[in-house]
């Protein structure tokens, strides 16, 4: 006997990001997602990030690591209240599930929050197929990764609105081009804001904070 | 292990079945590896009503429309560019696909 199913997978996981997108809408709060590989400057990029904006806005931050409290060490330093989901000792998921996302929030006080942003696991795969309830999908690439990495991983670079390519100070020591990286990703979507800094030295740094304003005041204001 | 609890979901629950065949939709463009979820599910279906059964995926191809011309395309590489008119602007009309097709039981035994 065949049973007709037609279930998507994901299903489960997509009703509780369509949940979490509601109450952010309800409470005029933006969301991003940062994603990227380990080592990218995910860490770095927030820290600077916090630091510039959070006299504009009310910030807060979700941070997903595997086994450490590292990450949100550093970014509690920048004074803004912070929850970090911890998965294993040992090396747990290697993406951040809505259902996860949906937990943190409660330990947010979402009332006096404009902006929440999720620091996900370094991992360019599996966190593209999983919709958090975000606003926006932000993609962190860096020049040592090397400029076929959006070919190698598309799903990533199509899903996200907004590409950084980070440590681009590094640029006269390797042997990658700038110019190769953004051909790249704007190949695979050409419609995503790219934006090439060194969080390290700061270049290019105010087109993206620029970015995270304008995102944020238009969700809510 | 969705997939798993997708399957139990739509077992009849009057008599004791086999699951004998799964069938799976996944589009090109997802995060999915056929053969890794064909393993996974082997090992994941042990000691349940799903155990042994055939794993069938179909893959779905990753097409493309463009929003300038309005040709289709399928697109064999992730490159996002329309090969008729070279406009960037493609929608995607397949491909994103991941969901359980159909289940196949066998009544009268557990």
């Amino acid at each position: 006997m065949e049973i007709k199913v037609v279930k998507k997978v994901l299903g489960v996981n997509q009703a509780i990001a369509e949940d979490i997108r509601r109450l952010l809408k309800e409470k005029k709060i933006f969301m991003f997602n940062m994603m990227s590989s380990p080592g990218a400057g995910k860490t770095l990029i927030l820290e600077k990030t916090i630091s510039a904006l959070k006299d504009e806005f009310k910030i807060g931050i979700i941070v997903g690591d595997i086994c450490t409290t590292k990450d949100s060490e550093r970014l509690s330093k920048t004074g803004v209240p912070c929850v970090q989901i911890n998965t294993e000792p040992f090396g747990g998921d290697c993406h951040l599930g809505a259902n996860l996302i949906q937990a943190a929030l409660q330990d947010l006080n979402l009332d006096k929050l404009d902006i929440v942003i999720v620091e996900n696991v370094g991992n360019l795969v599996c966190p593209a197929e999983f919709e958090i309830g975000e606003d926006k999908k932000v993609v962190v690439l860096s020049l040592p990764e090397g400029e076929d990495k959006p070919l190698k991983y598309p799903l990533m670079f199509r899903v996200s609105n907004a590409s950084i390519i980070n440590k681009i100070d590094l640029e006269p020591a390797l042997d990658v081009s700038r110019k190769k990286f953004a051909e790249n990703i704007k190949k695979i979507n050409p419609q995503i804001a790219l934006f090439e800094i060194s969080a390290k030295t700061g270049e290019g740094f105010n087109k993206w904070l620029d970015w995270v304003r304008k995102s944020a005041k238009a969700k809510i204001s | 292990m969705d997939v798993l609890k997708i399957v139990k979901e739509h077992l009849p629950a009057e008599q004791p079945v086999r699951v004998k065949k799964i069938s799976l939709k996944v589009g090109k463009l997802t995060a999915v590896v056929p053969d890794s979820l064909k393993f996974c599910m082997e090992v994941i279906t042990k000691d349940t009503e799903a155990e042994g059964a055939e794993i069938l995926i179909e893959e779905v191809p990753l097409m493309v429309q463009c929003q300038a011309c309005g040709e289709k395309t399928e697109l064999a590489e992730p490159v996002f560019i329309c090969p008729k008119c070279n406009s960037p602007n493609l929608a995607v009309i397949s491909g994103r696909e991941l969901f359980v097709e159909s289940i196949e039981v066998e009544e009268g035994e557990s």
